[in-house]
């Protein structure tokens, strides 16, 4: 390195420097300076940027090519949206696979099926029970029956369809009986084939924690609601069980007086950590439960 | 891309290497050390004028200072000394080609002496352009289509299916995707997870949400997945009977400050017991709350951190009423007594809140919800909020000095930009137990969209800042660069 022959002491820099402050009227001058020593660097910067960018491509290579806009252009209409979508049709309602149980669940129906699916709402055990009861045999064993569960209607898409193909065999099905019936066989029983009698024992068990069960005295028809429903009451639901369920095995009939119980397994749930009879009691004070447990857990409280 | 310099610069960097360069800037151009500052002042003159300029150049041969009005042309001339230094930003000089030529190593020594420089100062990094490396600039060339955000296309807007009820969890979605930094570190592509793929980590979720937000579709999206992801981490929000937008946001911040810990960057950021994670960095501040025992005027100081601050909206009409409440000394009163530490003994207090630190996104919650153990209503009342809101009065040094009454020197907020802009408003329609979330937000300056679920309109202004607005979200206007040396 050559020396540096112009270099001043500090000291030499430092008395310069309080002879000028020393005069007012140098005020003016040092802020001009400065003032044009800023605004000059920073004018610079611009200019080696830009030239940068342009002596080595990267302004080329980042401008890139400009998407064509056409199709993303925004819809100014006031009886359409931002996409041209008309603000008074409802949007068609798509599906979505629901990340708990893996089902397809109607899109709009979505938060009220997950919070049953994930054990949180009201009906969160009767819905968890009935899908683990449905795990634990083949699908197929009432799927002749036709289904006026209002729980099951957030079930769609190919569920849904298949159970509607089925429904049209099934009345395809009736239809055909009819016509056998009209010939003179009145006794014949008008329910799909979906009597007690033709069930095997372990069906009838399968069936009976799902659904009512309870034979309509005008339609002879078994009643598909929950096993909770308003249509029936306990005393019929209990009487049916007992007549239905061979009373010589113990194992039913501890089924038939229990099949409200059996409705809520204990790990149905799968945060609970209450007793299924303590989660039946509580059943009926569903929100309320909740709402104190919100109080107790403030939302900043889980933050660390 | 070509910033491999020139033949002349490639021959003296053969020859010499890129040292002289490297000892020029960290004297002359950014002084990384007192020492170089102090050479920096006594030497930098023309060595043939005397003169600081204009534009100081070096010689890259022979460290020969001369300004550009002719004397550094002269040096280079006469001594064949081709190659000289801009001393202001460090940019080489080629007589042979000239022009000012760029080199890639030359531009690395360069930043990492101007890091040396700020750390040296104690300053911020200044801003630098960003530089692409090998592999981006061969992205850049391959991808050559560049999607623009603009005004006037519905890029990054995107409407979202109201799943039953769901309006809440689409208001703060709506939020989250249009604040502003969030947008940059997601479409920036900053969160590295390491449970990749696995469907569990919120920010890996709400980062496809950027995706598809910018992807340019127009069908509404569908945050099942998003839902199911925070009531499982968040169980206290027990189902969706319970649709407080509010409650909703606290626990989405929540879930996401800690799935941020998922990051492969993240996990070892954690300086001072304070979380760097890109949640806390853009909502979190610092509430301070001040004691004051009225015997002895003893002062106990407490700083808690805060997502979002919520204001009572009984009484005051405008959004800076409501904050100079919330920070006004407030008398605790006799039934409220507080051991001093000083005294010894319990006693009558003040209480102030101040804002310590601000946040990069300042949220605020007008408690339009009134719940008590007799009834439970909404309170309607019109509250102003700004579209541009300085928060300075609200700061701890501010009212500190105002209630000193000596505003006179207040050298800490002098250079302090404490201003802020609207950007979203989450409005509550209807009543109490039959109600509707909307959200307004600003997709860029002056461009306003209200959305309502899966319906995206055009909004001005002036309808923003009419609507009753239950929570308000401002971003800061002016971002400072932190200095962040390793």
């Amino acid at each position: 390195m050559n020396t540096i022959v112009s270099e001043l002491s500090m000291n030499d820099l430092n008395s310069k420097f309080f002879d000028i402050i020393q005069n007012e009227n140098n005020a003016e001058d040092a802020a001009n300076f400065i003032f044009d020593s800023v605004c000059e660097d920073v004018t610079l910067g611009v200019l080696f940027e830009v030239h940068h960018g342009i002596k080595t491509g990267l302004t080329e290579l980042l401008e890139g090519e400009k998407e064509d806009e056409e199709q993303f252009k925004i819809v100014n209409s006031p009886e359409c949206d931002v996409f041209g979508f008309s603000i008074l049709k409802k949007t068609p309602d798509a599906n979505c696979s629901c990340p708990n149980c893996e089902r397809p669940v109607s899109a709009t129906r979505f938060a009220p099926h997950l919070e049953k699916c994930m054990g949180m709402g009201r009906n969160s055990s009767r819905i968890a029970s009935r899908r683990i009861a449905s795990n634990s045999r083949e699908p197929t064993s009432y799927a002749g029956l036709p289904s006026d569960d209002e729980d099951d209607a957030d079930w769609s898409g190919t569920l849904h369809s298949e159970r509607r193909k089925r429904r049209m065999k099934s009345s395809n099905k009736r239809n055909s009986k009819i016509h056998k019936s009209n010939n003179g066989n009145h006794n014949s029983e008008n329910n799909d084939g979906a009597t007690y009698e033709t069930m095997s024992a372990n069906e009838k068990k399968n069936l009976l924690l799902q659904i009512c069960g309870v034979v309509s005295e005008h339609t002879k028809k078994l009643c598909t609601r929950s096993t909770r429903c308003p249509q029936h009451s306990e005393e019929q639901r209990r009487a049916l069980r007992n007549n239905v369920l061979e009373p010589s095995t113990p194992e039913s009939q501890s089924m038939g007086l229990t099949a409200d119980d059996a409705g809520s397994p204990p790990d149905s749930s799968p945060s609970s950590s209450c007793s299924s009879s303590s989660r039946k009691r509580d059943r009926h004070r569903a929100v309320p439960r909740t709402k104190n447990k919100r109080e107790k857990l403030s939302p900043l409280n889980g933050r660390d | 891309m070509n910033d491999t310099g020139c033949l002349h610069l490639s021959n003296f960097k053969a020859a010499k290497g890129s040292s002289p360069y490297k000892i020029v800037h960290a004297f002359f151009v950014a002084s990384t050390s007192y020492e170089a500052r102090r050479y920096k002042a006594t030497s930098c003159l023309c060595f043939s004028c005397g003169q600081p300029g204009p534009r100081l150049h070096s010689c890259l041969h022979c460290i020969y200072f001369a300004c550009y009005g002719g004397h550094i042309q002269e040096h280079s001339k006469n001594k064949k000394h081709f190659l000289y230094v801009d001393l202001s930003y460090g940019n080489v000089f080629c007589a042979q080609c000239q022009d000012y030529i760029y080199d890639r190593e030359l531009t690395d020594i360069s930043r990492s002496n101007r890091v040396l420089e700020a750390k040296s100062l104690g300053i911020s990094v200044p801003y630098t352009p960003w530089l692409p490396n090998g592999n981006e600039v061969m992205a850049l060339k391959r991808l050559r289509k560049r999607r623009l955000i603009s005004p006037h296309t519905t890029i990054g807007l995107r409407g979202l299916q109201n799943l039953g009820s769901t309006c809440f969890m689409n208001c703060i979605v709506q939020t989250l995707i249009h604040t502003p930094l969030l947008r940059d570190y997601f479409l920036g592509e900053r969160h590295k997870c390491k449970t990749q793929g696995s469907g569990k980590c919120l920010v890996c979720e709400v980062s496809k949400l950027f995706q598809e937000f910018y992807s340019g579709a127009k069908t509404p999206l569908t945050l099942h997945r998003l839902l199911h992801l925070i009531w499982t981490h968040a169980r206290h929000l027990a189902g969706y009977e319970q649709q407080d937008a509010h409650e909703f946001f606290i626990a989405t911040l929540d879930v996401l400050h800690r799935h941020c810990m998922n990051g492969v960057e993240e996990t070892e950021k954690k300086e001072k017991d304070r979380c760097n994670c890109i949640i806390d960095q853009i909502f979190t501040g610092g509430l301070q709350s001040d004691v004051v025992c009225t015997s002895c005027s003893g002062v106990s100081t407490t700083i808690d951190p805060f997502w979002d601050i919520s204001l009572d909206v009984a009484g005051p009409g405008s959004l800076q009423a409501c904050l100079e409440r919330f920070t006004r000394a407030e008398h605790l009163g006799s039934a409220a007594k507080i051991k001093c530490s000083n005294c010894r003994a319990y006693r009558e207090s003040t209480k102030q809140l101040t804002l310590e630190t601000l946040p990069i996104v300042a949220s605020f919650h007008l408690k339009r919800f009134e719940h008590s153990s007799q009834i439970d209503r909404k309170i309607s009342a019109f509250v102003s909020f700004p579209a541009e809101l300085d928060m300075t009065p609200f700061m701890s040094t501010h009212r500190r000095a105002v209630d000193a009454a000596d505003n006179n020197n207040d050298p800490e907020g002098l250079f302090e930009d404490n201003r802020y802009s609207l950007f979203a408003v989450v409005n509550h329609l209807g009543s109490l137990d039959a109600g509707h979330y909307t959200a307004y937000v600003r997709q860029m300056k002056g461009s306003w969209f209200k959305c309502d679920d899966h319906m995206i309109t055009r909004a001005s202004l002036r309808e923003v800042l009419d609507s009753e607005g239950y929570l308000l979200f401002y971003h800061k206007t002016v971002l400072e660069y932190e200095c962040d040396v390793p």
